[in-house]
This record gives structure tokens, sequence and C-alpha cells, in this order.
């Protein structure tokens, strides 16, 4: 049964309550005119080998996703009408997205000076045009941009929308589109996703398991901490099969370093432009619960106290740490296909940026830890995606000896010489990441309580006051630590002290904040976008400043708060 | 007089050293040390007498006046920090180099160590050399060659009138060329196949290696005449030139000379680490240490010059090569122009990042190989005010456009503007560094070179 677009639409319109706002939606406002360009003109070329769903493009969704009710209706006569109840979807993800959520600047700012400066050093004519910027820098599909003989795709792009408003919504959630060819169909999950939960529910796309929505309809799984994790990371850190590269030579013709990655505290600065599933309508969940075919709502996997965004940030910190060797181990197999142009190894940019840039002095703490390979002066591997995986392993029981197993190989082959063992690195690299997937997925399916919640803040403390840790291993410490205290509402002995030591350490040097920013005046396909850019001058010699003494000793007295 | 049994002798081990080379000439660069080696060895085993068979009061030990003749042994045991190298590696800081590099073997006794430390040949010395040769640390043989067959004969007037490839054949290297003494130098101070100060050991606590030939020889404490330094490059002159001039013009030719031995000895070990594949590439001690050891900053616009046509990223090489051509053309050496050409090729490699090892080792190779050609036909040609000004004002010129350059590199430029600006006597000035050599650190120099950052 295939539902048309008007069907669909009043079904969703007929769950929620009230109807009447929806009903008056100019549907035809929106034609469908836009998706001729580029999208449609590239489905025809024969040239394209894989069957990919169409990227319909951010017009569609706003027709659903751009009300931004606020508040409730007022009737004739004074009455109220209370909106949106049910709490299942926003509807105003758009303007939440449009508003603060910088993925929007990410084509943007591929026009501003740094970029301009970055592609002269590169011998880039422009950035914005240039496949490797834009495998990240926009969530168009990099197979619909085709690049001409220069390597950069046509100039055209630079004015449609789908491509100049960075990583919209169709970036993280999959095109949404049908691809329909003489012997392939491949439905795109536009249409039935507005299929409303209705008895008898089949049809219901609310309650398909993610794996068939993912599998039928391409609907990438951003519910599943683990999918989603890796989703933000393929860009976040990088991922080779998609392009998805930042070079060592990107970052020297003036990138800004990729910070490390916390999945709970980066959606929380997008922010989230959803309802978290705990704090949606009792009524709702329980619906959800009882339908669900995804396996980590089912009635007995879920709890609603169960600290998901603990959850989630144990299971990001262990699928980060997975994805970050998956990256390792691509960058080191040449064997491994990229659709853009790959560097060569050793590329540095799977290093630990800080293992070489810093100055020279002595006496450092740096020669006071011990050397990640034993041997000194080995480019190191970063150390921050392991800082919380090790606790989230320990959590979940795994002991130190099976943590252990896999990272010595990798270990012995990253240090047996600079650079490492090409071959054997990648390998190890390769089977620690699918050992450290797994573990993830497994704790992705256990929900936590309370103790368990204080349990890894005590340890999260107790790593912090024990080991000498890099400035980016500490400040993962201090996120995931806020991401539990928010769950449990501070509600732990101490929690007010703790706070008092904290805020001032987050403030000066540790917590992420993408405002710190300064605003730039774009223009982008004839359009002027105010964007704000990264202040490298704030951020940066918080790096330089960083003295892990000072932080091991803040965190030794909190942890004698939390005894 | 020599007995006609001994000419027989001298000939025969002469030819069959001369077979010796030629059927051990290997297709992969080698190094001076290994040349030495091989020529001083005739395949036996290299024989040392120790510093001790030289310190006789009537010989090398009168405890005259510092440099003066007769008192080498007694200027270089008191004054010659060389006398001390065997002596540090009992340190902590050697012993902390060695926990770093997770070896049991005590740094005092570590062949990886004693190469520089004691002597080149030290690994290939007979095993019947005296056990207290070790703590001689860089004694007389560590740069004159091992004297077991010169030490008889090496005071008798025949000596003198034999030629320095004579006597190296016996096992006595060429010190009195500037290109001799150079290329001892450059062995353990630029390093060579076997002799590394890699960035292993860099990181494990060894401080990184500089050099620059005039300002290392000028700091050493001399235990020969300098006038007759001076008076051979005077000798060298067309025109012929007065004592006092002579020192500035030998500190100008030494800097010259310095530039392209040094060179030398970059390229070849550039070439064996290229071109062995059991070897680290890219081998970081190759390169400028702040081209990656600094905090990251805000990127700072560099200029034109400072980038040079190199990818970003890319580690920063040649500082061992930036002045060669200029330095070729002020001694005006053969075969410039093609060395230039190659060069630049490499540099072009170098600087494409990550440099392929195939083609560095390549091109490496054929530049030491051209180099090693040119520098054999320097030693007397004269060198022209003329040629000296321009080498001058180009070093000037470096100094200005290349200000945001590389260290390494800023740092050879600064040595050589002052040698040069005395030579050339009433010449053109330029601002003087007022550096010495014992500010060669380039934990205090870095500071002192580079503009405060904001």
């Amino acid at each position: 049964m295939r539902f048309t677009r008007s069907t669909a639409m009043w079904l969703v319109v007929a769950f929620a309550a009230p109807t009447s706002v929806y009903l008056g939606m100019n549907q035809t406002s929106f034609g469908r005119d836009w998706q001729g360009g580029v999208t449609g003109a590239q489905e025809k070329n024969p040239d394209q080998p894989r069957p990919e769903r169409r990227h319909v493009g951010f017009r569609e969704c706003v027709r659903c996703h751009n009300s931004g009710v606020t508040g409730d209706i007022v009737l004739p006569g004074g009455a109220k009408l209370a909106l949106m109840k049910e709490q299942w979807v926003l509807y105003k993800e758009y303007p939440i997205w449009a508003e603060k959520d910088k993925h929007g600047q990410a084509y943007a700012v591929l026009l501003n000076e740094r970029s301009k400066s970055m592609g002269k050093l590169l011998g880039v004519a422009e950035v914005h045009r240039d496949p490797r910027c834009l495998a990240c820098h926009t969530g168009f599909p990099l197979s619909r941009m085709k690049p001409g003989k220069d390597g950069l795709v046509h100039r055209d792009l630079e004015k449609d929308l789908d491509i100049n408003l960075g990583v919209s919504c169709e970036g993280c959630h999959g095109p949404s589109g049908d691809y329909r060819s003489d012997k392939v169909v491949l439905l795109g999950w536009m249409d039935p996703h507005q299929i409303a939960p209705k008895p008898p529910y089949e049809q219901a796309w609310r309650f398909k398991s993610p794996r068939e929505k993912q599998s039928q309809y391409g609907f990438y799984d951003v519910r599943s901490p683990a999918s989603k994790t890796k989703l933000c990371v393929s860009c976040h850190l990088g991922d080779v099969e998609l392009g998805r590269i930042v070079t060592h030579e990107m970052f020297a013709a003036g990138h800004p370093p990729l910070p490390g990655f916390e999945v709970e505290t980066f959606t929380q600065q997008m922010p989230g432009h959803w309802v978290e599933f705990s704090a949606k309508s009792k009524q709702v969940r329980e619906l959800f619960v009882e339908h669900t075919k995804d396996e980590l709502y089912a009635r007995k996997a879920y709890k609603r106290d169960g600290l998901p965004r603990t959850r989630s940030m144990l299971v990001g910190a262990v699928i980060t740490a997975s994805e970050y060797l998956r990256q390792v181990s691509q960058l080191a197999d040449e064997e491994v296909k990229s659709p853009v142009r790959r560097p060569a190894w050793p590329e540095f940019a799977a290093f630990d940026c800080y293992a070489c840039h810093h100055e020279l002095k002595s006496p450092s703490w740096r020669q006071e830890r011990k050397p990640a390979g034993k041997i000194p002066g080995r480019p190191a591997l970063h150390d921050w995606p392991f800082a919380l995986a090790r606790i989230a392993l320990k959590n979940a029981g795994v002991s130190r000896g099976d943590v252990d197993a896999p990272f010595a190989n990798l270990r012995d082959a990253i240090y047996r010489k600079p650079f490492g063992d090409q071959l054997a690195a990648s390998k190890a690299a390769r089977l620690a990441a699918a050992w450290l997937r797994e573990k993830g997925l497994e704790i992705e399916k256990k929900p936590l309580d309370k103790d368990d919640g204080i349990a890894i803040l005590k340890d999260i403390i107790a790593t912090g006051s024990r080991e000498t840790l890099d400035y980016e291993s500490a400040r993962q410490l201090v996120w995931a630590y806020n991401v539990i205290d928010k769950e449990l509402r501070s509600e732990y002995p101490g929690a007010k002290k703790v706070h008092a030591l904290l805020e001032p350490m987050g403030k000066d040097t540790l917590l992420l904040d993408l405002r710190k920013y300064r605003k730039a005046t774009i223009v982008v396909g004839g359009q002027r976008r105010t964007t704000e850019e990264v202040d490298l001058h704030i951020v940066l010699p918080f790096v330089s400043s960083y003295q892990p003494a000072e932080f091991r000793k803040r965190f030794g007295a909190i942890g004698a708060l939390l005894k | 007089m020599k007995s006609p049994l001994d000419r027989r002798f001298w000939l025969l081990a002469i030819a069959i050293a001369g077979v010796c080379i030629g059927v051990r000439r290997l297709p992969a660069p080698h190094s001076v040390a290994a040349n030495e080696q091989r020529e001083a060895g005739s395949g036996s085993a290299v024989q040392f007498v120790g510093a001790g068979s030289c310190s006789a009061s009537a010989c090398h030990n009168a405890n005259f006046a510092r440099g003066a003749t007769g008192s080498e042994f007694t200027t270089w045991m008191a004054r010659d920090r060389h006398a001390k190298a065997h002596e540090t590696l009992f340190d902590e800081r050697s012993a902390r180099i060695q926990k770093n590099r997770q070896t049991a073997t005590p740094a005092q006794d570590d062949r990886r160590c004693l190469g520089c430390h004691v002597a080149p040949e030290f690994g290939s010395a007979s095993p019947s050399a005296p056990a207290y040769f070790k703590t001689d640390g860089v004694s007389c043989e560590s740069c004159h060659g091992p004297a077991k067959r010169w030490l008889p004969i090496h005071h008798l007037d025949a000596w003198q009138r034999k030629s320095p490839a004579r006597k190296k054949q016996l096992g006595m290297n060429d010190t009195q060329s500037l290109v001799g003494r150079a290329q001892v130098c450059v062995a353990c101070h630029v390093g060579a196949p076997g002799m590394e100060v890699d960035h292993d050991l860099i990181a494990a606590g060894h401080p990184r290696l500089h050099f620059e030939f005039a300002a290392y020889h000028g700091a050493m404490p001399g235990h020969w005449s300098a006038g007759k330094d001076y008076a051979r490059v005077n000798r060298a002159r067309a025109d012929g030139r007065d004592a006092q001039r002579g020192q500035a013009e030998f500190e100008a030719r030494a800097w010259l000379v310095g530039q392209l031995v040094t060179a030398h000895a970059a390229l070849e070990l550039l070439a064996d680490r290229a071109g062995d594949q059991k070897k680290t590439w890219p081998e970081f001690a190759d390169f400028d240490c702040a081209a990656c050891h600094h905090d990251l900053w805000p990127s700072r616009p560099k200029s034109k010059s400072a980038q040079r046509g190199r990818k970003p990223g890319s580690l920063s090489w040649g500082h061992h090569v930036a002045l060669t051509p200029m330095s070729l053309d002020a001694l005006r050496a053969p075969a410039r122009a093609e060395v230039r050409t190659v060069l630049a090729e490499l540099q072009k490699i170098m600087d494409a990042g990550p440099a392929r090892r195939i083609p560095a080792a390549k091109h490496a190779t054929q530049a030491a190989a051209m180099l090693r050609a040119a520098i054999a036909r320097l030693d007397g040609r004269t060198i022209r005010d003329a040629s000296l000004e321009v080498a001058f004002l180009q070093l000037v010129a470096e100094q200005t456009t290349r200000h945001d350059g590389p260290y390494d590199e800023r740092m050879q430029i600064h040595l050589g503007l002052e040698p040069l600006r005395r030579a050339l006597g009433n010449g053109p000035r330029a601002p003087t560094t007022g550096l010495s050599v014992r500010e060669f650190d380039p934990l205090t120099l870095r500071r002192r070179l580079e503009l405060p950052r904001k």
C-alpha cells in the first residue's frame, strides 16, 4: 500500500491534536519545481552506477517541521486550545536548526576569510567547490556533486539552498526520496514517515524498527546512541570511505583543530531539535513502548529513569573510540577506497596533534608521563577517545585484562617504529575498532540506575585525580561529569560543593562552548549571511596553558567531597 | 731513507687497498666515515694505539701555551670538550636516555653511542685495542685516524713530503685542508649512516645536532697553529695578502667550505634514510624541530618566502642545503649549475610532504655525488672579493626575506653573516648577530631569534 502525500499528511494531522492548525497550512505554496535542479538531472545520468536515494531537500521538510508553535491557541471567546500535548514531534525542528544550529553554517564558512586563505595555501581555487571540503560541509550527497576536470564541482551549486545550507535535514536523517530505475526501486522515507500511529499500527512509521527504517527506506537511525554517534563522528572525526578526511595538510593550511567529541555534550550544544524520550508525555511513551519494534525501547529493556543520556554518553564514548581506530585503520590501509583523493601514509592527522605540536621545554609534564609507546618520540595516537571509553567498559564489567588485550597488539604495531608498522597497525586498529563496537552495542542495551550514575561519577573523578591527562582527555571527563550530574539532577551528596569546584574549570578552559565565536558576514549564493566563526585566539591558548597537575589537584579535591 | 723492501711493501699495500676500494665500491651512498674505514682498513681491523701513545712530553705533551706546537695533547686534554665525550656517557642524562630507549646496556658500553663519543671506527677496531682507549673520549685518533700504521713514521721528514692521499692510505685523515677538516667533523656532528642522532634518540633526551663548521671550529680550543691556517689561505690567493687579512679570509672560507661539506654529509644521510626501506621514513631528525614543535596558535599569515612553494603541513627540510648554491658560487666550484638544479628538484620532493622516499633517495644520492665531485676539486681555489661580496649580500637578503622561515635555516644565515662581513673588511656592512656557538642551543636561541608572539 502506498500512501499519497496528502493522505499521509492527513493522518499525521489527524493524530496530532488539535488538527486545525495544520489544515490551514497552505500546501500548494511549496511546489515541487525545485526538485528539478541538480538532483533530478544527475539521477538520469547513466554514469551514476550506485542506486542512491534522492535528496529531496529541506523545503519538503519545512512543510511540517517549521510551524514553530510555542503557545496555546486562543479560540474566539477566550478559551485556550493546548497544542502539541503529544510531544512526539516538536514540529519546530527547522526554526531551532535554522536559528541556533551551527550545522546550518557549515557551507557558508567555506566562503570566509580563513577558507580563502586555506585555498591559497592548498592551491585550491575555491574551497567551497572542492569535494574534499563539501564531504562534511554540506549534507548533500557527495555522489551527486560530480567534480569537473579541475577537480571542483560546478560553480552554480553554490546557489542551491540544499547545498549551501550546510548540514541540513537529510544530511543526518538520510536522503528521503525514492530511487527508481528500470532495474531497482528504492523507496525513500519521505512518504512512509508521514504515516501516523493509528490502530492497528502495522504501517505506523513510528513503531517500525530502526533497522527496517534504515534498510527499507534509508532513514538513518539517530535514536540509538551507537548509530547516532557513528553518524556524528563520520564528520567530527572523519571517515575515509565517505570521503570525510581532514588531512594534516588542511590543518596546516588553517583548518581549525577538530575538538575531542562527546556525543551528549555536542548534542546539547547543537542544540537538540527534539524532545528526549523520557521527557515526552506519558501517554505517548506508553503507546510507544507497547508497540515499538525498537529493541532498545521494548517493554523489558526500557526504563524511564534508566539514565538514557548517561548511557548515551558511555555508548558514544566507546563508539567514538571505535570509529577513531577504524579511521586510523582506513588511513593506514591503502586498499580502502575513498570518493576523494586520499592522503598517503603516514597521514599525520591520524595521530595526536599535541604529541608533536608543543613548545620544546624542559622540564615539562609531557616528559613526566609514561610515553604511550614505551619509547618516547614516536607519534602517538589520540588519548582522548579512550578516556571515557575505558570508564564505560569498566562500568560494563569488562575486566581490565579484556580491555587491554586488543590494544596490546595495536600499541605494539603503532609504536614499534615511528608511524607504526603500516600493515600491522591497520589490522590491529581494525580489530580493536570492531571489538569496541561490539562492546558499545552491548552497553547500549543495558539501562542504568542511579547507583550506576554515582559510581561512574566517582570513577570519572578517580581517573582525573590519578592520571596525568592531556587537555582533550581532561575535557572529556569534565563533559561527562556534567552530563551525569545533570541527569541525576545533582541529587547526590556533595553535589553543590562539587559544582563550586568544577564550574570555574569549565569557564576558563575545559567546557565546550561553541559560542566562543566572532560574528562574520559572508555572501553565499548572492545572499548575505551572518556566521559565527570559531575564535582560535580564545580556544588555542587554553591548550597551551593547560596544566595537568592543576587539573589533577582539583579533581582530587572533588574526589574528597564525594567520599 | 726507505729500504727497497719498505717501498715494495707499501706499493703492495696500496695495490691491495686499491683493489679493495674497486671491488667494494657500492652503488648505495656511503659515508665519509665508511670511506675512510675502507681505505684505511685494507680489509684488516682498524688499529688504534690510544691517546697515550701521542702524549710523550717530547712529542705532543710539552705543556706549553695553548695551541702551541708540541702541546697538542695538553691543549686537548685540558681545554677541549672532545676529551670528555666518553665521560659524559656516565652522567645522569645518559642514563636517562638509555632508560627511555628501553635498553639495558649502559651508555658507556653501547656501540650506538661509542661511534661518536669515542671514534667513528670504534666498532670495527681490533679487539686487541687497549681497553682504556674508550675512556680517552674523542681523542687524537678519532679525528686524525687510527695510528697503528703511521705512528712510527709520522715524525719523519719523509712523512711531510707525502701527499694527503698517501697519508690517508696509511690511516691518517687529512686535517690540514679545510675540506678534510670539515669532513672529519661532520661524520659525528651531522651524522653518517650508522652514526645517527635520530628522532628516537633526541626524544629520549639526546640534544639535537646543530652544526655549522666555522662557528664550531672557532669555538674549539685549537691545538694547531692558526697562523699556518691563515698562511695557507694567503698562499692560495693569486694576489697575496697580509697576515691580518688571512684570518678573516680563513674564516669566510671555512664557512663556505663548511656549508658544502655539511650539505654533502646531510645529503648522504638523507639518501641512506630514504633508500633503506628498513629505516624510518620520514626521519624527523632531518627536519627543522620547530616545524612541528610549536604550540598550536591561530595561524599567522606566512610570507611567501617562508612558504616557498612548500605544501602546507610538510616538514621543513633543507637547512643544510639552503645555502649550498650560494656557497658554490662564491667558491666558483665546478658544475655548480647542475648541483643547483638537482638540489632544487630534491627540495621540491621534500616539500611535497609526505616526501616520497624513492625519488628522494634518487635525487639525494645524485646531489651528494655531484657535490662530492665539486668538493674534491675545491681546495686551493681562489676566492675573489667580488664573489664574497655577492655571497654576503645574498645572505643579507636571505636574512631579510626569510625572517619567518625555518629556525635552522635562519641559524645558518646568521652564522654566515659575520665571517663574510669580516672577510670583506671595509665592504658593505650588515647588522651583526652577536651570536656565538655557545648559544647554539635551540631552546634559548629560538626565543632570541623570533619575534615575540602576540
